[in-house]
This record gives structure tokens, C-alpha cells and sequence, in this order.
């Protein structure tokens, strides 16, 4: 994962070291967990939010 | 200091101001001698006025209220912006080194506003640097400190705001918020923030952290004070594309204490989850406080919220690393340590991660439209935890261990997701720092807010207690 990290940033032309993305891999896995189970529930696929209306256009 | 007339509301001096029994020079003259008595250790302005501008701005406003042209409750009261406000011909730095010569060339609509009231401003207050981080430990301009307990941390990114407000180092400020940034610091410090309808306040001239989650809104000692800069500062602005055209509303006029037979939502499965236990245990009192006030109390549900942190952090990387790109190519040296590393985060964003973040959005909007059409509004903890001491990067809730970073903002997240009202309020301490509970609304429901958090402030909950700055500063 700590490559994919690196291989992802540097492919962008961004500057970071190997030990660097052994650190932003720990934190990117904790963010990508927060998902859950979205990628299961039925609701998939739902709508996208609009944010130049106020709360979505739900109002 | 005790009769200081730093120490006093906007509506305290406003009426003084108008009838002339004060000047402003005076409360000018008296802001400048706590930040030159207090500001040292605080750190909580980037830039203060030199004392000659100032005192000239003060005379102005003096000179047209004396000659019969009083504005209204701004005029004369000197204020401090969190440092991401655009003001004509002066240095704007974001927090930053990168931009730490950048000179406006107009001011921010807000900032317009404001000097179109009659305020005047008395610095420029320190913040996380980008706004991008909720501690403002700023790695360019030093630390700012919470004014309660300077080993701790203020909260963030307006943290120049709130310690500023707490310690009378101002009458009152603006903060911007794109995921707690008003309402983080607002309960750290003890004070009032306000994070109004996303559209709301016109963001031109505001740098920008994330375009959809950013907002701006006020920082004040009072829930009187909110009312008024939030009324001075709300307008359609065409030059800001999120901008709303929303009817004209007196916030200070909906200040009337009366909140019988207003509806309270609690939801319990996500804004009570992994909260220090005396944390929770005094939003509850809050909560019964405006029950016996005469609200009534319904349970609510949400379940997309279990995907909201996901949804905050996606669209917040997804926007702010386009944001930065450029200098995160070209000079990324020049970005503090941990606000790089955030950004560097931020570009493993791809775009179906962002998309995803769409969905989960308006998932949370259907989800949220149910529960306005059964309550008023929603009270919750502003942050689960008080206020950490600086340089910690854990912290225990409850015997558990988490990140600290990631538990001051977890609780504000769906208020930006949805552009929803929030107002952050105190509501007693915990191990003697300030603990602040939110009360969250539908789309321009401001003015409810304002009158709820009104009605529990008549309850006292900080007892009229202040930050003991003496010994602060003998420490």
C-alpha cells in the first residue's frame, strides 16, 4: 500500500519519499475505512448533492 | 481591567457609542492594551494595526456618529477577522508562508459589509495554516493558545478568533468553517459561533479550503452579538457562484427567550457515539434545560450519517487538493509539515472517491429532510472531547485511544455536507475548560437557532466566568 501511496503521488509529479508514504498509507487506510459498507447498501446509485442549492435542491 | 470596555458585548456598547457617553477611541485604546498585555502568550493576532491607524479609524467613526450619522450597533466597535478575509491594500497571509506577502487588491464582501456598518478593525487573527486543520498550531506564525489553559490548544482554524473573543482581545470576530472551523473553536474557547446556510454569506474574497463545505459566519461573546453580525453580513453577492437569494430575516428581533413548544431532536447513534462521558452528560443538561424552557424532545435517526466522515473527507481532499495544486507542484517546502502531508492525502483522491462522497450527500439531505419535517432542530456536542493539550496527537474518550485531530471535527462534518445552520453555544466546563453543545437546523432556519441558543444562554451555563489571563501570563 505504501507504494501504491507513493506510485499515486509521484505519478501527479508530487515530491515525497518512500518513508514519508509509510505514514500517509496508515492515515489514507483509516480515511478509505470510514466507507463501511457503502459500497453495498441498495441505495447505489443514488443521486449526486448540488451545492449551489441550499441543502441539494431538497427545499 | 475589571471595568474594561474590552470586556464588554457589542450590545453593551453599542448604546453607548450611539448616545456618546463612550468613544470609541476609547474602546480602541482599551483592545490595544490587552493585546499588548496578553497577546504575547496567546499569540492569537497574526498582524495587530499600528495604534495611530487605529486610533484615526476610531475618531472616524467618532467624528460621523457625533455629527448625526449613526450607522447602527457596528458603528465604532472595533473588530479582528480571522486572516483569510481579503482586505484592500493589506497583507493577507491564509495562515500561510506561501502567501505571506499577498496583498489584496479588494476587499471580501464580508469585510465590505462590515466597513460599510461603521466597524473598524484592530488586527488580523492567527489561524491553522490554510485553514486546513482544527489545533492552529501554525507552523509560520507560532501556536495560538486557549486563553483558559495556554498549555492547551484553542481549536481551529479560527483559533486566532475564539481566544481572541475569550480573552476581550477583540468585541468580537469572524471565523470561516469547512468542517467545525467556527464552532471547534467557538466551544473551546467558551464563546458563540455561528456557521449560518451554506449561500447564506457571500464567500468573494475569502480564500477557499472547499468550495462546497466552506462558509463563514460569526464569532462573539454573545448570542445577542452573532444576531447582529450575522444581520450586517448576509446579502445574494453575485460574485460568489454558491451565493443564495433568501429573504430578509431580523435575527435580532427572533431574540425573544420564548422557545414553548419548539421540537429538539437528539440523535444518539452518531452525535453521541465516542463522547467524553462529561461532555455528553452536559449537553444532556442543556438539552433538559430547554425542555424545561418548554421545548419539547423527540428522538431522531439518520443512518446514512455512519458515511458522513467518509463524505467530509473525500469532497473536502477532492476540492482542496485542486486548490493547492499548483503550489503543491511547484514549491511544496513551503508548506508547513503536517498541512503538506494533509495535502499530499488529498491528491490519493480519484474521482469515483469524490463522487461516492456526492452520493452520501444527498443520501444525508433526504435523510435530514425527513427530520426537519418532525423538529425544529438538533442539539448535539459541538466537539466530543475538551479542548487537548498542544502537541498531543491522541486522546482518550472514555478510556479509548484516538486520534485527536480527527475527534475535534468528527461532529461537525454533516452541518457542511448539507449546508445546514449550526450554532455552537456554551453550555458549561469540564475539568475547567469550556464545553459547547451545537444546535443544528434546516436551511435558513437561523433564526430559530439563534433564539434557542438565546433562550439556554439566560441560563448562564459559563456562570459568568472568564479566561484567568493574569495567571496565564505569570505562568
Amino acid at each position: 500500500m505504501a507504494n501504491y501511496v507513493y506510485e499515486q503521488l509521484t505519478a501527479k509529479g508530487l515530491k515525497v519519499t518512500e518513508e514519508e508514504c509509510e505514514a500517509l498509507q496508515v492515515e489514507w487506510e483509516f480515511y478509505l475505512g470510514l466507507k463501511y459498507d457503502f459500497d453495498d447498501i441498495t441505495e447505489n446509485p443514488a443521486d449526486i448533492f448540488l451545492t449551489n442549492t441550499v441543502a441539494g435542491g431538497t427545499r | 481591567m475589571a471595568d474594561s470596555l474590552a470586556m464588554k458585548t457589542i450590545s453593551e456598547l453599542a448604546p453607548l457609542i450611539e448616545k456618546k457617553e463612550i468613544s470609541p477611541v476609547d474602546v480602541a485604546v482599551d483592545i490595544l492594551e490587552r493585546i499588548k498585555l496578553f497577546d504575547n502568550e496567546i499569540n492569537s493576532y497574526i498582524y495587530v494595526t499600528p495604534e495611530e491607524r487605529v486610533i484615526e479609524l476610531a475618531k472616524n467613526a467618532e467624528t460621523e456618529i457625533v455629527s448625526g450619522n449613526y450607522k447602527g450597533p457596528l458603528h465604532g466597535i472595533p473588530l479582528a477577522l480571522k486572516d483569510i478575509f481579503s482586505v484592500e491594500g493589506e497583507v493577507t497571509t491564509i495562515g500561510s508562508k506561501i502567501h505571506g506577502d499577498y496583498i489584496a487588491e479588494q476587499d471580501a464582501t464580508v469585510v465590505q459589509k462590515l466597513k460599510e456598518s461603521g466597524a473598524f478593525f484592530t488586527g488580523k487573527l492567527n489561524l491553522h495554516e490554510y485553514a486546513s486543520g482544527g489545533t492552529t498550531l501554525n507552523e509560520h506564525y507560532g501556536a495560538c493558545r486557549n486563553p483558559w489553559d495556554t498549555s492547551r490548544i484553542p481549536g481551529g482554524s479560527s483559533g486566532g478568533s475564539g481566544a481572541a473573543v475569550a480573552a476581550d482581545l477583540t468585541i468580537a470576530s469572524l471565523g470561516t468553517d469547512t468542517g467545525g472551523s467556527i464552532r471547534i473553536p467557538a466551544s473551546a474557547n467558551g464563546i458563540v459561533g455561528l456557521k449560518p446556510t451554506h449561500g447564506l454569506v457571500s464567500k468573494f474574497g475569502c480564500f477557499p479550503l472547499s468550495w462546497s463545505l466552506d462558509h463563514i459566519g460569526p464569532m462573539t461573546k454573545n448570542v445577542t452579538d452573532a444576531a447582529i453580525l450575522l444581520e450586517q453580513i448576509v446579502g445574494f453577492d453575485s460574485q460568489d457562484a454558491t451565493s443564495i437569494k433568501a429573504p430578509k430575516t431580523a435575527y435580532q428581533e427572533a431574540l425573544t427567550g420564548d422557545i414553548t413548544g419548539k421540537i429538539i431532536g437528539i440523535e444518539e447513534s452518531y452525535f453521541f457515539k465516542e463522547v467524553d462521558n462529561e461532555v455528553a452528560e452536559l449537553v444532556r443538561q442543556g438539552i433538559q434545560t430547554l425542555e424545561k424552557m418548554g421545548a419539547k424532545i423527540e428522538i431522531v435517526k439518520a443512518p446514512s450519517l455512519k458515511y458522513a466522515e467518509y463524505a467530509e473527507f473525500m469532497t473536502l481532499f477532492g476540492e482542496t487538493a485542486l486548490i493547492h495544486k499548483k503550489n503543491m507542484l511547484e514549491r511544496p517546502e513551503d508548506f508547513g509539515p503536517s498541512v503538506r502531508n494533509s495535502f499530499l492525502l488529498a491528491n490519493m483522491i480519484t474521482s469515483d472517491q469524490y463522487l461516492e462522497a456526492q452520493q452520501i450527500r444527498r443520501m444525508m439531505a433526504l435523510d435530514f429532510e425527513e427530520i426537519w419535517s418532525k423538529v425544529d432542530a438538533i442539539v448535539a456536542p459541538t466537539m466530543p472531547i475538551i479542548p487537548f493539550k498542544i502537541g498531543e496527537n491522541r486522546v482518550k474518550i472514555n478510556g479509548e485511544e484516538f486520534s485527536a485531530h480527527h475527534s475535534l471535527g468528527r461532529l461537525n462534518g454533516p452541518a457542511n455536507l448539507l449546508g445546514l445552520p449550526s450554532i455552537a453555544v456554551p453550555c458549561g466546563f469540564a475539568q475547567d475548560m469550556p464545553v459547547g453543545m451545537q444546535i443544528i437546523g434546516a436551511p435558513l432556519s437561523e433564526a430559530t437557532l439563534l433564539n434557542l441558543a438565546y433562550a439556554f444562554e439566560q441560563s448562564n451555563p459559563l456562570q459568568g466566568r472568564k479566561p484567568n489571563l493574569t495567571v496565564a501570563v505569570s505562568n
